[in-house]
C-alpha cells in the first residue's frame, strides 16, 4: 500500500469516526437523557426481570391505558449491586430517573448520602398515599431520621414451598395443606419424611448465594438473638451463641442428616424442587410465577417456628425519588402520581407472589382468595429485615460476606464456629472503615 | 582569508539554511498536528484520570453527595493493614503464576506442531485460534456448564475414567484452577499466532542444511527452532504476564470472586470498594498501589529482557512485535 493511499484512507476514516462520534453524542443528548419530555413525563428505572418483569409491564401497560396524561419511560436494569451502583452514580451525577424501584433494606446506605428526595406527607396525600393505608412496620421501613423516603410496594418474605403430591405421599398434609410444623426436631423430621418420599433429597435451597443469609437471619431471630448492630450502626452486638446455633441447624441439614444438597446454586435449587428431587424448597415468595407457569402442584407455608418463634426474613420493594437539583415541582408531582397509580394496580403484583403493601388492595376479596398467596400472609407480619447499615441491604457487601462465611460450614469446609467467627471479623472490618455515607 | 568569502555566497548559504530550518519547522508542526488528536485523547482519558485518581486518593471521597474531607495518606495507611486487599493481590499474582507457564509453553508446542508436523495447517491454525475471538461472557457460560457437578462435561469424563467428581466452582481449592483452565483454552490463540508468525520467519534453508547433515526432526527443533524463538518467547512472556495481572472479567462472571472470596482478584476488590461500597477515595488509593505494582513488575521484566538480549545478541523483541503486527 502506498503512503498516499493510506493517508487518504486514514483521513477518511478519521472524518467518518468524527461524524459518528458527533452523531452518537447527539443521539445520547436527545434520546438517552432521563430529562427528556416535559413535566408530564416520568422516567422510571427498575430491576425486575422474569416473572416480576412481566407483571410490572402489565401494570405499566394498564397505567398507560388509563389516560392519566402522564407518559412513563421505563428502563429495566440488572438486579443487585450493578443496579444500585448505577442508581447511585446517576444521582451523584445529577441525572437520575424520576422514580426508581428500591429495596427497603438499602435505605440505610442511600438516605444518609442525600441520594433520595424526602417525600412530604402533603405531597403523598394528594395522590392517595397516606400512612394509614399501609402496615405500620412496612411503612416504617421507608423512614429515615423522621422523614419518609420510600413508598412501599410489597413485602416479599422467605417462605416454605412444598410439592403437594409428595407431601401427601410423605403423610405431611392436614386436609389439603401442610400440617403445622414446629420445633427443631419436627421440621427436620418432616424434611426426612420428604426425603423418603422423593427417594433423593428432602429440601432444596440456594447454598452458593445470598439465600443462606436470609435463612440464617430468620433462624437467628427465631432464637431471639440480639440485633446484629447497635441502633446507631456503630457497634457489633451480635449474639455469637445464637449465630452459631443458627448456622449449626443449617449445617445439620446439608452435612449431618443430609436432608438438603450442599452444592446448589440458585437455578439448581429451583430446578431440584420443580423436578421432584426435593419436596420442599426454601426461597422467596417470588418464585410463584415460575411454578405457576410450570403448572406444578405445589403450595406455600410460612417458614415454620423452628428454633423458638415464628420469624422469617423479608424485604420490601418500594418506590423512591432520587435526588436531582433540576427536577421541576410539576414533574415531582407527576412522579408521585405515577407511584400512586402503581399502588392501585398492585393486585397484579400480588399475583407474582408478593404481599402487597397497599392495604386497600389487600382488603379486596379477590386478593384474599388468591392461592397460594393467601396461605402466607402471616409471613409479612413476622418479617425481619436486614440491618440498616451502610454496607447492608439487598445484594450488599454484608449479604455477600455472610453467605461466603456460612457456605463453608454448609459444604463441610469449615464449621459453625469458624463460619460465625469469619462473619464477625468481616463485619468488624466494615465497622472499622470510615463510613462513606456520613 | 576566511573573510575573503564573497558576501553573496554567504548570504545565499544563510538563506538556504534558513529555508531548510523553516521547512523542518513546518514539518515538525505538521508532525505535531498529526500526533495531537492522539495526544489529546491520551491526555484526556489516560493521564488526566491518573492524576485525578492520585488526587482523590488523598480524600475520603464517596459516590454520594456527602462531604469530602482531606485524609492525607490515611487511605494508604488503611490499605497497608487491609488483609482483604493483600489477599486479592495474592490471587492476582497466583493467577499470573498459574496461567503464564501453560499459556506460553502450550502455545509454543502447538505452534511447532502445526508448522512442522501436522497436515492441513490452516485447519489447526483456525481451531487453536478460534476460542480467542469469543466474548468473555460466552466462554464463561460454556465453562459454567462444563464445570457443573452431576451433569457437567468435565466431571462426566472424570467419572467415566473412574475418578471422583470435582466440585470445580464450589471448592476453594479448585476454583482458581478452573479459572486457569478456562483462560488457557480461551486466550491461548493469541500467543499461538505470535509463535506461528515467528516460526515462518525462520529460513527453510537452515532446516535443509541441518537435514543434509543428518539432524533428526527433534534435533532440528531443539537446535534451530527453539533458540531462534527466544526473542518471541520473551515478548510473549512479557505480554502474557501483563495480561494476566489485569485478570477480572472471567473471574467476576464465573465466580464473583468466590467461593468465600478465594478467587477475588485485585481489580475486583478495587471495583467493589468504589462501586458497591461507594468509597471512591479509598478505591483510588488501592488502584494507585496496584498500578505501581504492575509498573514495577513490568520494569523487572524489561530489565530481564535486556539481560537476555545482551547474552543472546538478538534484536529487541519489541521490534519483532512491530514486525508481527
Amino acid at each position: 500500500m502506498s503512503s498516499s493511499e493510506s493517508g487518504v484512507t486514514r483521513r477518511r476514516f478519521l472524518g467518518g469516526a468524527a461524524a459518528l462520534g458527533a452523531g452518537g453524542a447527539l443521539a445520547v443528548t436527545t434520546l438517552g437523557s432521563p430529562w427528556a419530555g416535559g413535566d408530564r413525563t416520568v422516567s422510571f428505572w427498575h430491576l425486575f426481570s422474569g416473572g416480576d418483569g412481566e407483571r410490572l409491564s402489565a401494570m405499566l401497560d394498564d397505567y398507560a391505558a388509563a389516560d392519566t396524561g402522564i407518559v412513563v419511560e421505563p428502563l429495566t436494569l440488572t438486579w443487585g449491586p450493578p443496579y444500585y451502583t448505577k442508581l447511585a452514580l446517576a444521582s451523584a451525577g445529577n441525572r437520575p430517573p424520576d422514580v426508581a424501584a428500591f429495596h427497603a433494606s438499602r435505605l440505610g446506605a442511600y438516605a444518609p448520602q442525600g441520594l433520595l428526595t424526602p417525600l412530604e406527607p402533603e405531597l403523598l396525600a394528594r395522590h392517595g398515599i397516606t400512612e394509614d393505608r399501609f402496615l405500620p412496620e412496612v411503612w416504617q421501613r421507608g423512614r429515615f431520621e423522621g422523614r419518609q423516603y420510600l413508598v412501599p410496594l410489597d413485602t416479599h418474605p422467605l417462605v416454605l414451598y412444598y410439592d403437594t403430591e409428595l407431601a401427601r405421599k410423605a403423610d405431611l398434609l392436614d386436609g389439603d395443606q401442610l400440617r403445622t410444623l414446629s420445633g427443631a426436631d419436627d421440621v427436620p423430621g418432616a424434611f426426612a419424611a420428604m426425603k423418603e418420599a422423593t427417594g433423593q433429597s428432602g429440601v432444596s435451597f440456594e447454598v452458593r448465594g445470598v439465600m443462606l443469609w436470609r435463612i440464617w437471619l430468620s433462624l437467628y431471630n427465631q432464637l431471639g438473638g440480639a440485633p446484629i448492630f447497635s441502633e446507631d450502626g456503630q457497634e457489633l452486638t451480635m449474639d455469637d451463641a445464637a449465630a452459631e446455633e443458627s448456622v449449626a441447624f443449617m449445617t445439620e441439614l446439608t452435612q449431618g442428616r443430609q436432608l438438603a444438597p450442599a452444592d446448589l446454586d440458585y437455578p439448581a435449587s429451583v430446578a431440584f424442587f420443580q423436578n421432584g428431587t426435593t419436596g420442599f424448597m426454601i426461597n422467596g415468595a417470588w418464585e410463584v410465577p415460575t411454578l405457576e407457569a410450570a403448572k406444578m402442584k405445589y403450595d406455600i407455608a410460612p417458614i415454620p417456628n423452628i428454633l423458638g418463634r415464628e420469624q422469617n426474613w423479608a424485604d420490601s420493594h418500594a418506590f423512591c425519588i432520587p435526588t436531582a437539583d433540576t427536577r421541576s415541582d410539576e414533574r415531582l408531582e407527576s412522579a408521585v402520581a405515577f407511584i400512586g397509580g402503581m399502588l392501585e394496580r398492585s393486585f397484579t403484583w400480588a399475583e407474582g407472589g408478593h404481599v402487597p403493601a397497599f392495604q386497600p388492595v389487600i382488603q379486596e376479596p379477590r386478593c384474599k382468595e388468591l392461592e397460594p398467596q393467601s396461605h402466607y400472609v402471616s409471613a409479612a407480619e413476622n418479617a425481619v429485615y436486614g440491618p440498616s447499615v451502610w454496607f447492608g441491604g439487598a445484594g450488599s457487601e454484608l449479604e455477600n460476606e455472610a453467605y461466603a462465611a456460612f457456605q463453608g460450614s454448609l459444604t463441610g469446609a469449615s464449621d459453625p464456629r469458624g463460619a460465625v467467627r469469619q462473619f464477625r471479623r468481616a463485619m468488624a472490618d466494615f465497622l472499622a472503615k470510615p463510613s462513606p455515607v456520613v | 582569508m576566511a573573510t575573503a568569502q564573497p558576501a553573496s555566497v554567504s548570504a545565499g548559504a544563510r538563506a538556504r539554511t534558513r529555508d531548510a530550518r523553516r521547512r523542518r519547522e513546518k514539518r515538525a508542526r505538521a508532525g505535531w498536528a498529526m500526533v495531537s488528536p492522539f495526544f489529546l485523547v491520551y491526555l484526556l482519558f489516560l493521564l488526566w484520570p491518573v492524576v485525578g485518581a492520585l488526587w482523590s486518593s488523598l480524600f475520603d471521597e464517596s459516590l454520594g453527595a456527602a462531604s469530602t474531607t482531606w485524609r492525607g495518606l490515611g487511605n494508604y495507611g488503611e490499605l497497608l493493614g487491609d488483609n482483604d486487599f493483600w489477599t486479592a493481590m495474592w490471587h492476582t499474582l497466583l493467577f499470573t503464576l498459574l496461567s503464564t507457564p501453560p499459556l506460553v509453553l502450550l502455545a509454543l508446542g502447538l505452534a511447532i506442531l502445526v508448522t512442522r508436523a501436522l497436515p492441513a495447517q490452516w485447519l489447526f491454525r483456525l481451531a487453536f485460534f478460534a476460542p480467542y475471538v469469543l466474548p468473555v461472557s460466552v466462554v464463561v457460560l460454556l465453562f459454567n456448564w462444563m464445570f457443573q457437578p452431576g451433569f457437567g462435561l468435565i466431571n462426566g469424563y472424570l467419572t467415566k475414567l473412574g475418578m471422583a467428581e470435582v466440585n470445580w466452582l464450589g471448592d476453594e481449592g479448585t476454583a482458581m484452577i478452573a479459572v486457569v483452565l478456562l483462560t488457557v483454552w480461551w486466550t491461548l490463540g493469541f500467543n499461538f499466532v505470535l509463535y506461528i508468525a515467528a516460526l515462518q520467519d525462520i529460513s527453510k534453508e537452515l532446516y535443509e542444511a541441518a537435514a543434509m547433515d543428518g539432524a533428526t526432526a527433534w534435533q532440528q527443533v531443539r537446535s534451530i527452532t527453539i533458540p531462534l524463538l527466544v526473542p518471541t518467547t520473551v515478548l510473549v512472556i512479557v505480554l502474557q504476564v501483563i495480561a494476566s495481572l489485569k485478570v477480572f472479567d472471567q473471574i467476576y462472571l464465573l465466580l464473583q470472586g468466590g467461593p468465600n472470596f478465594s478467587t477475588r482478584p485485585a481489580v475486583q476488590y478495587v471495583f467493589e470498594s468504589a462501586f458497591t461500597q461507594y468509597r471512591v477515595g479509598y478505591a483510588s488509593a488501592l488502584s494507585i498501589v496496584f498500578f505501581v505494582a504492575i509498573v514495577l513488575v513490568s520494569l523487572l521484566m524489561f530489565a530481564a529482557v535486556r539481560r537476555i538480549q545482551r547474552s543472546q545478541g538478538t534484536a529487541a523483541p519489541v521490534a519483532t512485535a512491530e514486525e508481527i503486527r
